[in-house]
């Protein structure tokens, strides 16, 4: 299957000396659904940024497609890339509807009103994701959950061909949870690439085509749930002895009895 | 709201035209006596009234742009170091013996200065990894503290004539002292409000940051350019048209905001009908509170605005979708 994006040999670094990357290399997959997983600072976020653009690497190449992503113009990559950052704010007082249609900006004149298909798409990602009731309310008024609702909205009103979600069940409750994993596998059927960076693993291990394991800005290891789930690599990346069994679908799961003096960081 | 609007325009345009020392009975307002102290009086308040509303206008729209750019409901018109700027070029034409030669003296350097000013903070404020718009603030911060240094040491040096001149300047004043000047700032009030517009959904976009602006199909670095740009010329030109008014661009944009929602395709606009409309009023009041006296607009702007603010922050109820 052809590669929708390609990260080749990528270097990077908030300062001249430090590096958070090198010689990073990544594919992905048409129609594939990749986590991208592994402890706090191993640069999920910061590869999350350099593939969405956002960032610029000190070396190395990021292609969408056939091309660079830097060659894409802003609309071009913004019909291709969805992206939903972990955190959100502003002061101003739009409404969810307001910035769920914010997502059609790629794909409209900057200066006509949304049409017929706009208001579709609109009130498709509403629905999707469940915030069509709140549309009228204040996006600053809401709660983490439905603000983060509110931005996947927007991002899947962009109709992207792929999309690149940050912690994005961070803020959701249990049933949210499952409602947007289902809906993400959904897209993924439909033809749409997912890749989501997560803290829970289980989760990911459950949902994801195939999981990426990272340690201090290096693949520690890529490949199927239940090849990367396992007790060596978990103590490898995290520091933490587990147990891992197998739940009712064959998914991995991992086993809560961790000793806290074992934990080490 | 949107019908109260133009109501609310005829009413400070006819107060402005018939308030004042002497009062105009507003029936006789399209019967004026065919005297040359009837149409001085005439055309010295309209000009008065065309100040204050591009004035008031700019300041408005001016103040929505910062606040939306810098994504900081403090931010104000001037906080990009532009009245420190200002004055300082008012101060250096009033001492350099310029304001003598020519009236455009102050307003010209005090312009010249606004503009070095902006040109120095947006120079400052470019940074690898942090977003633009926060540099932004610190440097603006940082230029106007040395710009505010530097006039202190200089008001330090003046003689008792030079020191009511620059004081009578940052109190700001609404007659125009030149028409081609007027004419300058309402051409830049008028199409900055319309680039504004035009801009209108890419600063909406802005206002979530420029990470989820860029997201979403847009280059925010250029959007912040724009909207830095245009709403520093405009207060610049109205800084040097009317010296230093002080609350208007705070005000009108967050009750603006509060009563027409956050939409910027349209909250520019009405920024400036609502900044225009509040300054004239103001200047209203101002030629009244004291009996043969003017009070500087300025301190009128301040004592109404600040318990309007307070109404505002604490009005509840729902705004536009």
């Amino acid at each position: 299957m052809p590669e929708i994006m390609n990260a080749q040999n990528l270097k990077f670094g908030y300062s001249r000396e430090n590096t958070v990357l090198e010689d990073f290399s990544f594919k992905v997959k048409n129609s594939e659904f990749v986590g991208l997983i592994g402890p706090n600072g191993s640069g999920k976020t910061t590869i999350l940024k350099l593939l969405s653009g956002y960032l610029s690497p000190k070396a190395g190449d990021i292609f969408l497609g056939k091309q660079k992503i830097n060659l894409l113009s802003s609309r071009q990559r913004a019909r291709i890339l969805g992206v939903v950052p972990q955190v959100i704010s502003t002061t101003m007082p739009f409404t969810v509807k307001q910035v769920v249609e914010m997502g059609r900006t790629a794909r409209i004149s900057p200066f006509l009103p949304l049409r017929g298909h706009d208001h579709e798409a609109v009130c498709s990602a509403m629905n999707e994701m469940d915030v069509f009731e709140i549309k009228n309310s204040l996006f600053s008024q809401l709660s983490g959950g439905e603000r983060q609702r509110t931005i996947i909205a927007a991002a899947l009103a962009q109709e992207p061909e792929m999309l690149l979600l940050d912690e994005p069940t961070s803020s959701l409750d249990l049933g949210h949870k499952l409602q947007l994993m289902g809906l993400l596998k959904g897209l993924q059927a439909r033809g749409m690439t997912v890749m989501a960076v997560s803290h829970d693993i289980e989760l990911m291990a459950k949902y994801c085509d195939r999981l990426v394991l990272l340690k201090n800005g290096k693949v520690l290891a890529s490949g199927a749930p239940p090849e990367i789930i396992t007790p060596e690599l978990i103590k490898e990346a995290y520091g933490c002895e587990v147990n891992v069994i197998v739940g009712i679908n064959g998914e991995p799961l991992i086993s809560a009895e961790i000793k806290a003096a074992e934990i080490k960081y | 709201m949107f019908v109260i609007l133009p109501v609310l325009l005829i009413a400070v345009v006819v107060g402005g035209l018939c308030i004042g020392v002497t009062w105009i009975n507003p029936l006789e307002l399209f019967n004026i006596p065919d005297d040359d102290l009837s149409h001085a009086l005439i055309g010295l308040r309209i000009s008065r009234i065309t100040t204050a509303f591009t004035v008031g206008g700019a300041l408005a729209v001016a103040g929505a742009a910062y606040q939306t750019v810098l994504r900081n409901p403090l931010a104000e018109p001037y906080i990009l170091g532009i009245s420190g700027g200002a004055s300082l070029g008012a101060a250096i034409a009033i001492i350099s013996g310029l304001s003598a030669c020519t009236m455009l003296a102050v307003p010209g350097m005090a312009f010249v200065f606004a503009i070095l000013a902006m040109a120095l903070v947006l120079l400052m404020g470019r940074g690898r990894f942090s977003e633009y718009s926060e540099n932004v603030l610190l440097s603006g911060v940082i230029v106007g503290a040395v710009c505010s240094s530097i006039l202190m040491f200089i008001i330090s040096t003046l003689n008792h004539y030079e020191l009511n001149s620059v004081t009578w300047w940052m109190l700001g004043n609404l007659q125009a002292a030149d028409n081609s000047l007027l004419n300058i700032a309402i051409a830049v009030t008028v199409i900055g409000t319309l680039l504004l517009t035009l801009n209108g959904r890419q600063a909406n976009l802005i206002s979530l940051g420029e990470e989820m602006a860029y997201n979403m199909g847009t280059v925010p670095f250029r959007v912040v350019m724009i909207l830095l740009c245009t709403a520093s010329l405009m207060t610049a030109a109205s800084v040097s048209l009317a010296g230093i008014i002080s609350f208007v661009g705070l005000l009108v944009p967050h009750a603006t905001r509060r009563i027409f929602g956050a939409d910027h395709r349209r909250l520019f606009i009405l920024n400036l009908i609502c900044g225009g409309i509040f300054l004239t009023a103001c200047d209203i009041i101002s030629r009244v509170l004291l009996e043969a006296q003017e009070v500087p607009v300025g301190v009128i702007t301040a004592l109404i605005g600040g318990p309007f603010f307070i109404w505002i922050l604490n009005r509840k109820g729902r705004r536009n979708a």
